[in-house]
């Protein structure tokens, strides 16, 4: 046999199974994807509660992952924004959030924690307004399928913030 | 005296032209564009607004992808033991890396409603397609090499 018949042969069966696996890959990723069988989702509104220490209110909420594909979701960071009615930046804050493998959905607890200077400047009145609301923009990114598939969920929201200052005060969506 | 004999040119190869850019056309045009159409079908039902990214990669899928089945036609026509025809197969793997990356690897983005959207991009998969789609060059050079070997 010649050595470019050889050289021919091996290149294409290498070319070839190379390609079967890839093939195999993607059925594998695209497959649970378009079967809905992979899902992050985030509060909608009047998903989020409210509680509330001396210096800082917390906006807790969780995001909700379904995984039920092959392969596990990391990578998952959440950014949250606090907007204020005339689109400026009160607080900006990004946490990590756990990898999911694939297994029974699961709720992954956020809390942000918003120093109430940032609502109301250094010098806070004495007594807030009874309701305040601002727009709460969330940005999740993470990756699918050892990162072959990347993916960028935004949401955003009106928090009505109430509260009164003090330790054990109480706030509501 | 021996008279040179100038050398009989290789014989073309219209069937197989045929039969590339048929098989060119499903795998490049009408299987794609079929998936998108089902895609957006199916987020359309949904009563999901449909970003304009689906219908851009429609317009890269025709535009690429024509020019792969007009280039693998012309370089199975050529066969691959000529030198044009080999340079036309290097440019139909090149047109099918850039495929690749333009249609798979772009970011398509929903907007699911008002306030949720969601984007997301297979670039990593797109650039492992697009690094298979350019080592298939290799094995039409050792094709070359046999044929031009058994041609002498």
């Amino acid at each position: 046999m010649s050595a470019a018949r050889s050289g021919r042969i091996a290149s294409g069966t290498l070319l070839g199974i190379s390609t079967i696996i890839l093939l195999l890959f993607i059925v594998s990723i695209v497959l649970p994807l378009a079967q809905g069988k992979v899902t992050v989702s985030v509060p909608k509104s009047g998903g989020f509660t409210e509680s509330l220490t001396p210096q800082t209110v917390f906006i807790n909420g969780s995001v909700s992952v379904s995984n039920l594909g092959y392969y596990a979701i990391s990578g998952l960071t959440l950014n949250a924004l606090l907007l204020s009615s005339n689109g400026s930046t009160l607080f900006n804050y990004t946490t990590t959030l756990p990898a999911v493998r694939p297994g029974p959905p699961v709720l992954l607890p956020v809390s942000i924690p918003v120093p109430l200077s940032a609502l109301y400047g250094a010098h806070p009145p004495a007594q807030p307004p009874p309701r305040s609301s601002v727009a709460l923009s969330l940005t999740i990114n993470g990756s699918y399928a050892l990162s072959a598939v990347t993916f960028t969920l935004h949401f955003s929201s009106i928090v009505q913030l109430s509260a009164t200052y003090g330790g054990g005060a109480q706030g509501a969506a | 005296m021996e008279e040179m004999q100038p050398r009989a040119p290789h014989p073309l190869h219209p069937g197989r032209a045929a039969l590339s850019g048929v098989k060119g056309a499903l795998l490049f045009l009408a299987l794609p564009l079929a998936l998108i159409a089902i895609f957006s079908t199916l987020i359309a039902s949904q009563n999901i607004p449909l970003n304009t990214s689906f219908s851009s990669a429609g317009n890269d899928i025709i535009a690429i992808g024509t020019s792969i089945v007009i280039l693998s036609m012309l370089s199975s026509l050529m066969g691959v033991e000529r030198m044009s025809g080999l340079a036309l197969r290097a440019a139909r793997q090149m047109a099918s890396a850039v495929y690749a990356v333009a249609v798979a690897g772009r970011g398509y983005s929903l907007i699911v409603d008002g306030n949720l959207s969601l984007s997301f991009s297979l670039l990593p998969i797109a650039l492992a397609m697009a690094a298979l789609s350019l080592l298939g060059i290799i094995p039409a050079v050792f094709e070359h090499a046999e044929k031009r070997e058994n041609i002498h």
